[in-house]
């Protein structure tokens, strides 16, 4: 990749030349921060190395604890650990090394300072609806497709009190979650972000993502109203604490964005967008993203997706896709509220900054699904995700050459990639009653090449492990609730509803 | 060619260089790369291994060797007859002695752990060049690298006043 006139860089890197620039990045954040510092005066190469940003980011992110932006990450970090005093001179200007170029260090700069305006083109494909009657809503919609409502949160003060300048005057000292793939909890002052949010370039940028600012910050609560047509909650029937975490409070400046998921323990979603424009792309339950790969363990059923974040997705993956395997899509404007039905995927980038509430739920539509997910096994919580791609056919050599209870430290991971994954017909001309049955797998295991894919109930149950029961098997640590939540919820909806006996008694079976 | 021998499943590894190396399949499978391959059905045949020469690549099939899971050097049940603390034990001291390379096998056993993707290999090599770098003077690091000082004299100065809380 280098060219020929690149000499600075052998020089100055000497034995390492031979390594990638993306192996070098990798190599010098394994580094302490004193040493990053010394090995940026070996040479001018290494220079340019130890004075990434993104390098900074990681090694505070890795430190972790009370969060203040000092407009570099390199200078926040420096001063989280007493390095330098608060007036040093670090503020150097970026320094220039003629000779030597990076594609990989310039692609990176380029998606922290690119714009995103060019993807707010709506094409249409998510319906978009005033409002609808929760007849309506459930013969077409719940546990079929998504949809946008432009009128479910008209009258919630939020749509005035929501704005990033009375939010800050009203909760500015309030501390806030951040969510963040790093190995330390961070939190931080709704000021603190604010002004972080303001001064940032970051690729993947902090983003608030905060399940417990019911109690932080209780006032929110009142601002908005679960919407008429996601009253339904079946976990409410179970104390505040037992409950799993259901309601989240976003804010998130443009770049950031949740990376491509299933929503925990296949419960369903609404999301209200109150500030800005929000990018979603989706793809119907048991369809892998392009780039995106599922691991279930056999062991206790753990999944674990591995993904690019949101904006990488976006730049990289997305205008590489054919046709037929583009994404649903739309662009959330403020005030309108996006459904998202149970085993959906879906993946979000703000285009701008963004503040919104949502909140996931159970109601007798996937009801079925969330118990069905809880079952002890792997082999079906693969397959509500990855379709029949999951199905052991391709890695069943795995689990013959682990029998059950050999395998000790390696995750047994059941691989699921996209390459396998041949979608028939595209996602967008499917019309919404089948769009959740209309994926035929041309590259799947002999007993099931006449089987279409269905997030039917009665289809996924067979991939069920019949030896395995509740009370001898692992309970899942990626499922919503511990065991002993479990059973209390469904003792305690027993009693409560008794419309919904005839389900649990299912569900028992 | 996959072929069965002994109830075991080989698979054949080339490298540029022409060498062919025969190895059971959940020894190669230590390699995410080599994995992913064998579940996608890519590896009927023998798989090719570019960018790694013979000497290196034998190198990494001895590591993977000696990390595969239950079937070790010493046979099947490995597992069950050394309790997991002194297998780990004796893999750290294995480890070590593994990593006694010079300087361009090191970095050339990084790219490979890379490309192939196999992170314990890939961690023990990053980490002993870490080892390298953390705690030794401007000038070890260097003549360890073999790198050039490539400053100008005024430009080094600047840069060793800005980085002095490094060395404080």
């Amino acid at each position: 990749m280098e060219s020929a006139g690149n000499d600075r860089r052998g020089a100055a890197l000497g034995g390492l030349a031979v390594l990638p620039d993306e192996l070098l990045c990798a190599v010098v954040d394994l580094l302490q921060p004193t040493d990053i510092g010394r090995l940026a005066c070996v040479s001018s190469v290494m220079y340019i190395l130890c004075n990434e940003e993104p390098l900074w980011m990681s090694k505070y992110l890795s430190v972790g604890g009370h969060f203040e932006y000092k407009g570099s990450w390199k200078k926040t970090t420096l001063s989280r650990l007493n390095l330098c005093s608060e007036n040093s001179e670090l503020e150097q200007k970026a320094r220039h090394f003629d000779g030597f170029n990076s594609l990989y260090l310039y692609r990176r700069w380029y998606r922290c300072f690119t714009t995103l305006s060019s993807y707010s083109f709506d094409n249409g494909h998510v319906e978009r609806k005033d409002d609808l009657s929760l007849d309506h809503f459930r013969s077409q919609y719940d546990g079929k497709g998504p949809v946008l409502l432009g009128k479910l949160a008209e009258s919630w003060p939020a749509r005035t009190k929501w704005s990033m300048q009375q939010l800050v005057h009203d909760y500015g000292e309030v501390t806030f979650r951040i969510s963040q793939r790093s190995p330390k909890k961070i939190i931080m002052k709704l000021k603190d972000y604010v002004s972080y949010m303001e001064l940032q370039h970051d690729e993947d940028p902090l983003y608030i993502f905060d399940d417990k600012f019911g109690e932080s910050a209780p006032a929110l609560l009142e601002d908005y109203r679960v919407p008429h047509l996601f009253q339904e909650d079946l976990f409410d029937v179970l104390d505040y604490e037992q409950r799993p975490a259901f309601r989240w409070f976003i804010i998130g400046p443009e770049r950031s964005g949740a990376s491509w998921h299933v929503d925990p323990g296949l419960t369903s979603a609404w999301n209200t967008l109150l500030c800005g424009r929000k990018r979603w792309a989706l793809y119907p339950p048991g369809r892998v993203p392009g780039g995106v790969t599922v691991h279930v363990s056999a062991e206790d059923g753990d999944v674990d997706i591995e993904t690019p974040t949101s904006l990488q997705w976006w730049l990289d993956i997305y205008p590489h896709l054919a046709e037929h395997e583009k994404p649903l899509e739309c662009t959330q404007l403020p005030g309108e509220t996006i459904f998202v039905p149970s085993g959906w995927w879906h993946c979000v980038l703000n285009l701008e900054t963004t503040v919104a509430v949502t909140q996931n739920f159970v109601n007798q539509s996937n009801f079925e699904h969330v118990c069905l997910d809880m079952a002890p096994g792997h082999c079906h919580k693969g397959v509500c995700r990855a379709g029949l791609l999951a199905v052991p056919g391709k890695s069943v050599r795995d689990i013959e050459n682990h029998p059950p209870g050999t395998i000790t430290s390696n995750h047994n991971d059941m691989t699921c990639t996209e390459e396998r994954l041949k979608g028939s017909g595209s996602v967008r001309d499917s019309n919404s009653e089948s769009q959740c049955s209309s994926f035929e797998f041309s590259d799947v295991d002999k007993s099931l090449e006449n089987q279409v894919f269905s997030y039917d109930i009665g289809f996924l149950s067979q991939f069920l492990e019949k030896e395995k029961d509740h009370y001898t098997s692992v309970w899942s640590p990626t499922n919503p609730i511990g065991q002993r939540e479990a059973r209390e919820w469904l003792r305690r909806l027993w009693v409560l509803k008794p419309e919904l006996r005839g389900l649990i008694w299912k569900v028992h079976a | 060619m996959a072929t069965r021998e002994a109830g075991k499943k080989m698979i054949m590894l080339k490298s540029p260089d022409g060498m062919e190396f025969e190895v059971e399949e959940a020894v190669a499978m230590e390699s995410q790369t080599i994995r992913k391959m064998i579940e996608d059905d890519c590896a009927d045949t023998a798989i090719l291994i570019p960018n790694i020469n013979s000497k290196i690549l034998s190198r990494v099939i001895e590591y993977c060797n000696k990390h595969v899971p239950t079937t070790g050097a010493t046979g099947a049940a490995a597992s069950d007859t050394v309790a997991p603390a002194a297998l780990a034990e004796d893999l750290k001291i294995w480890d070590a002695e593994f990593i006694k390379v010079n300087r361009a096998t090191r970095f050339n056993l990084i790219q490979a752990a890379s490309y192939l993707n196999i992170k314990g290999l890939l961690d023990l090599t990053s980490q002993t060049t870490i080892d390298t770098i953390s705690d030794n003077s401007l000038e070890e690091i260097r003549s360890f690298l073999s790198t050039k000082n490539d400053y100008l004299p005024e430009e080094e100065q600047t840069i060793r006043r800005e980085n002095q809380w490094a060395f404080q």
